[in-house]
């Protein structure tokens, strides 16, 4: 008894070792056998799952051997294993079911495998249908951006040619209203050459009246110059002797001449005239003067000595001709003129 | 040539004052006409408008006619000192030249253009 006990309990035993406690335990109690206390092992459903399946099969196939091995020993034996076999049985018919369930199970994994892998054979299918749909597109819309750009380049170059056409036109235009612009600038300054011609040849013949004009007017002067000469050389003396015996009366020579200078303040109105005189050169004439008629005035005419000396000094400055020239050149107005026509009768012919 | 003159004209009014009075110059008619020509010369300078070295001649001229006892000549070269100063524009100092012919020289008929002159210049 303890031999037939220890057989099944050591396959049980080693039942439990593959196939889990739990399901072990549950077994034995199910068996009423004695069952040694083994150490729980934690995992997961899914692993329990496969091993659960495992366990029935390996469960099946010890019992099938048990079976046999029973017949083979005899009626005693079956007889005492009687009451175990038909909880085997149960067992394994349960763990057929369990079997028969896994294998389910397996193949309707095998079938939703089969199902995805057609799924994504359809996607790749899909993929490769909408890779070539959209190489299609992306063909027609290059084309269709070729085309674009061939249009708009198109127009652009329509549009610049009818601008240039344009602008081309109006500079033509332009150059047109320049060249003729240009024409009546031509024309203007052909006529303004010919009247400058015109106004030269007769600014030369002007000039060549005026020069014999000139000439004519030149001549005339210097006879009218040569009688004025004798003119005054004939009447200078005589208004000299008139002017002297007028305002200095009894008197002669460097006397009366002393005598005039003094009489009509000669020296008081020069030094009036002299401020309102510009040029610097009537200044001069004017300080030269002043100073001849101031000698004049300080003159000893006793000493023959000095009024010989002044004689001198009145030729050496030649005040005569430098009045002459004032004159001439300047035309004074009638004040000063008058001054100095007194100052050469005083200072002339002494 | 003329500076010799004139320092030789210095040399003989110097000579006149420190001798007290003009015998010296008075006797000696060559130095008078010397002075003269001097006198001659420095007017002239002033015909030809040369104030600065004319102004330099009259001093000593000043000096020598009054030595000789000319004082219408020293009154003149006294007038035309003063008038160089004018021109030159030195009118102060134009002005006491004036004034001091005029009160050195009263009866000068160049005493009289020196009035006139200095009126001009108040």
């Amino acid at each position: 008894m303890s031999d037939q006990n220890s057989e099944p309990s050591e396959q049980m035993e080693e039942l439990l070792r593959k196939w889990g406690a739990d399901e072990a335990a549950e077994q034995a109690d199910a068996s009423g056998l004695p069952v040694p206390q083994l150490p729980r092992r934690g995992a997961t459903v899914w692993r329990w799952l496969s091993l659960a399946a495992s366990v029935a099969l390996f469960a099946g196939a010890a019992v099938l051997f048990a079976v046999a091995l029973s017949r083979e020993r005899g009626d005693d034996m079956a007889a005492a294993l009687n009451g175990t076999s038909k909880a085997d049985k149960e067992t394994l018919a349960k763990l057929r079911a369990e079997v028969a369930s896994a294998n389910k199970e397996l193949d309707d994994t095998k079938k939703n495998l089969k199902k995805t892998e057609d799924d994504l054979a359809a996607l790749r299918n899909d993929l490769q249908v909408a890779q070539r749909e959209l190489t299609a597109e992306r063909a027609r819309s290059a084309e269709k951006l070729d085309a674009l750009v061939k249009q708009r380049v198109a127009e652009a170059v329509k549009s610049y040619e009818a601008k240039f056409a344009a602008e081309q036109a109006e500079h033509k235009k332009q150059l047109a209203e320049v060249n003729g612009a240009l024409e009546v600038a031509r024309g203007e300054r052909d006529t303004a050459a010919k009247e400058l011609a015109a106004l030269q040849e007769d600014g030369e013949r002007r000039q060549a009246e005026a020069e014999r004009e000139r000439a004519r007017l030149t001549q005339l002067i210097t006879k009218q110059g040569e009688e004025l000469a004798v003119y005054r050389k004939a009447a200078l003396p005589t208004f000299r002797g008139v002017y002297l015996s007028t305002f200095a009366p009894g008197r002669s020579g460097v006397a009366a001449r002393q005598e005039a200078v003094r009489v009509r303040r000669l020296l008081e109105r020069g030094s009036e005239l002299r401020p309102r005189t510009q040029r610097t050169g009537d200044v001069k004439l004017y300080d030269t003067l002043e100073v001849l008629l101031t000698r004049l005035d300080l003159l000893d005419t006793g000493d023959a000595a000095a009024v010989g000396r002044f004689r001198k000094l009145i030729a050496r400055a030649a005040a005569t001709d430098r009045i002459k020239r004032a004159f001439f050149e300047r035309a004074p107005g009638p004040e000063v003129s008058a001054w100095l026509m007194e100052v050469q009768l005083v200072l002339s012919e002494m | 040539m003329r500076n010799t003159a004139a320092l030789s004209l210095a040399c003989l009014a110097a000579l006149a004052v420190g001798c007290s009075g003009g015998p010296v110059v008075r006797d000696r008619p060559e130095l008078l006409a010397k002075a003269e020509a001097e006198f001659d010369a420095a007017v002239e300078m002033i015909v030809g408008l040369q104030y600065k070295a004319a102004s330099a001649k009259f001093p000593p001229l000043v000096h020598a006619f009054d030595a000789a006892g000319r004082p219408a000549r020293a009154a003149e070269a006294g007038f035309w000192l003063g008038y160089c100063h004018e021109k030159l524009g030195e009118i102060d100092k134009a002005r006491k030249q004036y004034a001091s012919v005029a009160r050195r020289y009263p009866d000068a008929r160049a005493a009289e253009r020196a009035r006139a002159r200095l009126a001009r210049l108040e």
